[in-house]
């Protein structure tokens, strides 16, 4: 009985290590949500729906397209479409996450792919590594749920009550929004080192030539592919 | 919301998961087949070019607001992540340290726009 207390213990404590890890997620999120909110309220959705949108897909540029295109009175299939190939990156990010996850049972890692955003997928993929193996499955439960309440909650924040929040802070939004960003430049310095750095050179380029042409989303897919290709090609030379 | 929509809406979230689930699952399946060092090593080089192009995308500013000082000022506030990351090696710090010279900058760009 004691070995299983304590066990219950260390599995709840890794948890609450995770929500606490993901406090810069959750500081890049709130702005967000919150602009997720009052865009879904400016399309005509109750409160209520627009958490239902945030609490099911999870997904903020998905979202985003979904609830706009909807409220531009695009037809529902090409809404539908937009918004899922929007995520096609997602596809990339459950094998680099799975790798550092010790004898992963399948009924434990489908939930995990729950949460794998794009924020939760780049912390993951530089702190599970610095983490006891055996600990690692609950403190990622616990990355993705901190992540995941703040996304809800900002949105039910935005929804309900978001132009008063712009109108007492206006300046606030843009500047909470860089949290993103640097959260991800700080995930991204661990990172650069030999083929590596080439590779990231290689993503950046491609993001940066999509995003300039209008195809951010999938500027970010082909960076995925396209980059380790480079970095391998000029190890050969 | 209409029933269309709903139904729409229940796609795309069953559409994601999937897309996120199904590659998690064959990798947790197949681990032992799919892990050799050269696809470890691969797998590095594509989360490096994956966050580095987040990093872009989530940086760049909407494409009607591409000025030169909105840039110059979320370029200073990146290195300044980096500079801080080098230095405590803790994310939350560096993530509030850029935001925080983010503001500043912000401040100072729209002073100067008011004072010209």
């Amino acid at each position: 009985m004691f070995l299983r207390s304590g066990r219950k213990r260390s599995a709840l404590g890794n948890f609450v290590r995770g929500v606490e890890a993901s406090f810069p997620i959750v500081l890049g999120y709130l702005p967000v949500a919150v602009a997720f909110g009052i865009s879904a309220a400016g399309a005509g959705m109750s409160t209520g729906e627009s958490v239902l949108v945030s609490a099911l897909i999870f997904a903020g540029a998905s979202q985003f397209s979904f609830v706009g295109l909807i409220g531009a009175g695009t037809p529902i299939a090409i809404a539908t479409v937009t918004s899922l190939a929007l995520n096609l990156r997602h596809i990339l990010y459950g094998p680099l996450v799975a790798r550092f996850l010790s004898r992963p049972r399948l009924h434990h890692a489908l939930p995990l792919a729950f949460g794998l955003t794009d924020e939760v997928f780049a912390t993951a993929l530089v702190r599970l590594e610095k983490i006891d193996s055996s600990a690692r499955m609950f403190w990622l439960l616990g990355l993705e749920a901190g992540a995941y309440l703040s996304w809800v909650a900002g949105t039910f924040a935005g929804a309900a009550g978001g132009e008063l929040l712009l109108l007492a802070s206006p300046s606030f939004a843009p500047l909470m929004s860089f949290a993103l960003p640097a959260l991800f430049a700080a995930l991204l310095l661990p990172l650069l080192r030999g083929d590596t750095l080439y590779a990231a050179v290689t993503g950046a380029a491609i993001a940066l030539t999509a995003f300039l042409l209008g195809f951010t989303a999938m500027g970010v897919l082909f960076a995925g592919i396209l980059g380790p290709l480079f970095a391998i090609a000029v190890r050969r030379r | 919301m209409e029933g269309d929509v709903f139904a729409a809406m229940l796609i795309v979230a069953a559409g994601t998961y999937v897309m996120r689930a199904v590659p998690l699952a064959i990798a947790v399946a197949s681990r032992s087949r799919i892990f050799t060092p050269d696809a470890s090593g691969l797998l590095s080089m594509m989360a490096a070019s994956l966050i580095s192009a987040l990093l872009v995308v989530s940086a760049m500013p909407e494409q009607q607001n591409l000025a030169p000082r909105e840039l110059l000022a979320r370029t200073i506030a990146i290195i300044a992540v980096f500079l801080s990351q080098l230095r405590w090696r803790n994310l939350g710090v560096a993530v509030v340290s850029g935001v925080a010279v983010y503001a500043v900058l912000r401040f100072f760009v729209e002073c100067l726009e008011k004072a010209y």
